[in-house]
């Protein structure tokens, strides 16, 4: 027997509107490489891909070692933010849950003040010694992120999943304290690196820092789809989720890993990036009809990457001569934009149940 | 009935509670259970007496304190997740959540234990969810949201998930909460008979005594020691095992009429003469008032009787020491005269 009627309509719809998603992603990419902070003629973008050796060398390295692995940063970060949101929002049956709920953020930040704060100024350091695209900022916001990481894992085993979202909202506001005693003993200097660092940037990450960075988001991206039967079950409460045969402790360990890791190095490689997390899950459940994850995964990972890599085009102010925060962007132009459409389809307050 | 068919559920020396590293706190020990193909069971328990951690424990989720549960022979603890979801299913009362999802798509949750990693469905899969929505005749709720139904739809859409499931056995916990008196009925017939018809073994939980009597093949009955008492409703109701259960210091439930009783507490009696339906509604609003029906009416000083033309009757309450009669013409002046007499009682 086919599916019934309704249930074609609505998956065909779901279909179509995926594949447009796609396709505003590639033109947003495409615009992107054109515009950056200062837009390119088309004809040199021709040449640069169809003719390489006749074209400008200093255009080709703009293009092919900036704005590049910029762009494709953007995708992987947002895509990666978004569906951790999703997981976490699933994992916790609560629509506030975001991707740094459980400290992983808080992490890679108090990682980051330590070096840049402690350990620069007293002449600790170890690999190269300037600022961006070093790996010592990396290497120190990994080591945080992957300390809450462990220590939330930890503690995933023998709690509830209510008690364990207080528990991380606890740790970082514990974390988030240390951060600010921190700061208050830091010098003006290393105080403005660490700010700036706070804005979030998609920029520090290159092509070296990309072999790294993109196969750990991938492999996230991968796991969390092996997720979606489970996470489907999983919405409609633990009891319920075994009684359809899955195996809960697991894929809640599972989904930890790949959100926290997901979120950990993005926030390690890029700096702390809000609200796409957020707000990329719950625009997908407010536009999508199919509600299953095998659905709003996808869905996530585009309309994440959508929002990331507008947020960065905005960001790189294509014509004016600077480059505005990041992180503060992500939720100054996209609030608005996912409160507006919230509204209008009136699902805020179903979400919120 | 069916004693003869196999078992699918079975409990040897169970013992149900919760275990924290520190203490431990017992509901049921020593339960020796056994549910049988065909069966339809009401589990029946005083409000924290442990119902739910035993439907619990039977579906696997909660770890028994001690003892096994068996599924057709298999210890519960040797099976997968997977195997277990393709056996028995537990459906919880609690309001649906992810208000979102298509009620079609609801159901189609019951076929993933047997669906690939994806999730996706196969026309067989699509056949067994519209079967098991029209088993709860709900075909028509497939494409409204859940968060759109009422709470006897909502039961309805559980139901049909666990059908579409394609388990032997249905633990259900209190489904008929929160529905209307209707709801409750329609909802215990449709359970029981697709429990018959298909050969299931089903327990539920319920607070509705009177339904329980009515529609169980068997009731597992949690006693004030802890134990279960099994047996068909009326041989509990006969030898007295229901009234020692349920009877509590200002409520009886009396076997008689299978009903909760207070005891009499007002003084005023009278002695009734009244047939047919307007005999059974005057007893009961006597009975709500607390005033006492005496069968010899040479004992008592009032003395109602219901005098009944074609389609009209009349309440004529005669008090035999004052020698006065007084005529009512509806249920409700009557009522209203005897309650002021228990009131201000007349010299």
């Amino acid at each position: 027997m086919p599916a019934p009627n309704f249930i074609l309509t609505t998956r065909r719809r779901d279909r179509i509107l995926l594949a447009l998603l796609g396709v505003a992603l590639c033109a947003l990419a495409l615009l992107s490489l054109w515009l950056g902070s200062e837009p390119l003629a088309l004809s040199d973008i021709a040449h640069i891909f169809f003719q390489p050796e006749q074209a400008d060398t200093v255009l080709k390295q703009i293009l092919w070692d900036f704005r590049l692995p910029r762009i494709l940063t953007a995708i992987l970060a947002g895509a990666a933010l978004s569906s951790a949101g999703l997981l976490m929002q699933t994992l916790f049956r609560n629509p506030l849950a975001d991707p740094f709920v459980l400290g992983v953020n808080s992490g890679a930040s108090l990682g980051v003040a330590l070096l840049l704060l402690l350990f620069i100024p007293l002449k600790i350091e170890w690999g190269a010694a300037s600022l961006w695209g070093n790996s010592s900022t990396l290497v120190a916001a990994c080591l945080g992120a992957g300390l809450s990481l462990s220590l939330i894992l930890f503690l995933a085993r023998r709690v509830d999943v209510l008690t364990l979202l207080v528990l991380g909202l606890m740790l970082s506001y514990a974390i988030g304290a240390t951060v600010s005693i921190v700061l208050f003993f830091s010098q003006i200097e290393p105080l403005q690196s660490f700010i700036a660092w706070s804005f979030g940037d998609f920029s520090r990450v290159h092509w070296q820092q990309l072999i790294l960075l993109g196969p750990i988001l991938i492999s996230g991206l991968l796991l969390s789809a092996s997720m979606v039967k489970a996470l489907d079950g999983l919405q409609q409460g633990d009891a319920f989720a075994i009684s359809l045969g899955v195996a809960v402790q697991r894929t809640r360990l599972l989904a930890l890993l790949a959100a926290s890791l997901m979120a950990g190095s993005v926030t390690a490689f890029c700096g702390p990036i809000g609200f796409i997390g957020v707000a990329a899950p719950h625009l997908c459940r407010a536009c999508f009809r199919s509600q299953q994850h095998r659905y709003l995964l996808p869905a996530s990972i585009l309309m994440g990457s959508l929002l990331a890599l507008a947020a960065d085009l905005v960001a790189q102010a294509p014509g004016l001569d600077l480059v505005l925060p990041l992180n503060a962007l992500t939720a100054l132009v996209g609030a608005p934009i996912i409160i507006s459409a919230l509204l209008r389809q009136n699902r805020l307050a179903y979400a919120l149940r | 009935m069916n004693s003869q068919s196999t078992v699918l559920l079975s409990a040897t020396e169970l013992s149900v509670g919760y275990a924290s590293s520190t203490s431990q706190a017992l509901c049921l020990s020593s339960l020796e259970l056994k549910l049988r193909a065909g069966q339809f069971v009401c589990l029946l328990g005083a409000n924290g007496s442990g119902k739910s951690s035993l439907l619990r424990t039977l579906a696997g989720i909660q770890k028994p304190l001690a003892g096994t549960v068996k599924i057709k022979g298999h210890d519960l603890k040797a099976l997968s997740p997977r195997e277990r979801a393709h056996r028995l299913s537990l459906v919880q009362t609690q309001p649906l959540r992810h208000s979102a999802l298509s009620a079609y798509d609801y159901v189609a949750l019951g076929r993933q234990p047997y669906s690939n990693w994806f999730g996706q469905l196969n026309p067989n899969d699509h056949q067994k969810i519209q079967q098991a929505l029209q088993a709860v005749a709900a075909s028509h709720l497939a494409p409204r949201p859940v968060r759109e139904l009422s709470d006897g739809e909502n039961q309805r859409i559980s139901l049909a998930r666990a059908l579409a499931q394609e388990v032997n056995i249905f633990l259900m916990d209190e489904p008929t909460a929160f529905l209307d008196i209707g709801g409750r009925v329609e909802l215990m017939r449709q359970l029981r008979s697709i429990t018959h018809q298909s050969g299931l073994g089903t327990v539920l939980s319920t607070h509705d005594l009177d339904l329980a009597l009515r529609y169980a093949d068997q009731l597992w009955l949690i006693t004030n020691e802890n134990n279960i008492e099994q047996g068909i409703p009326e041989a509990l109701a006969l030898d007295g095992r229901l009234a020692k259960t349920f009877s509590k210091q200002q409520l009886q439930w009396d076997p008689h009429s299978g009903q909760w009783e207070a005891p009499q507490q007002g003084s005023l009696q009278v002695s009734l003469y009244a047939t047919g339906l307007r005999k059974i509604w005057t007893q009961r609003a006597l009975e709500r008032c607390g005033i006492g029906i005496i069968a010899q009416p040479e004992s008592v000083r009032y003395h109602l009787s219901v005098l009944e033309s074609d389609n009209d009757a009349h309440w004529i309450l005669e008090d035999l020491k004052a020698h006065t009669k007084v005529q009512f013409n509806s249920i409700t002046k009557c009522v209203g005269q005897l309650k002021k007499l228990q009131q201000f009682p007349a010299e």
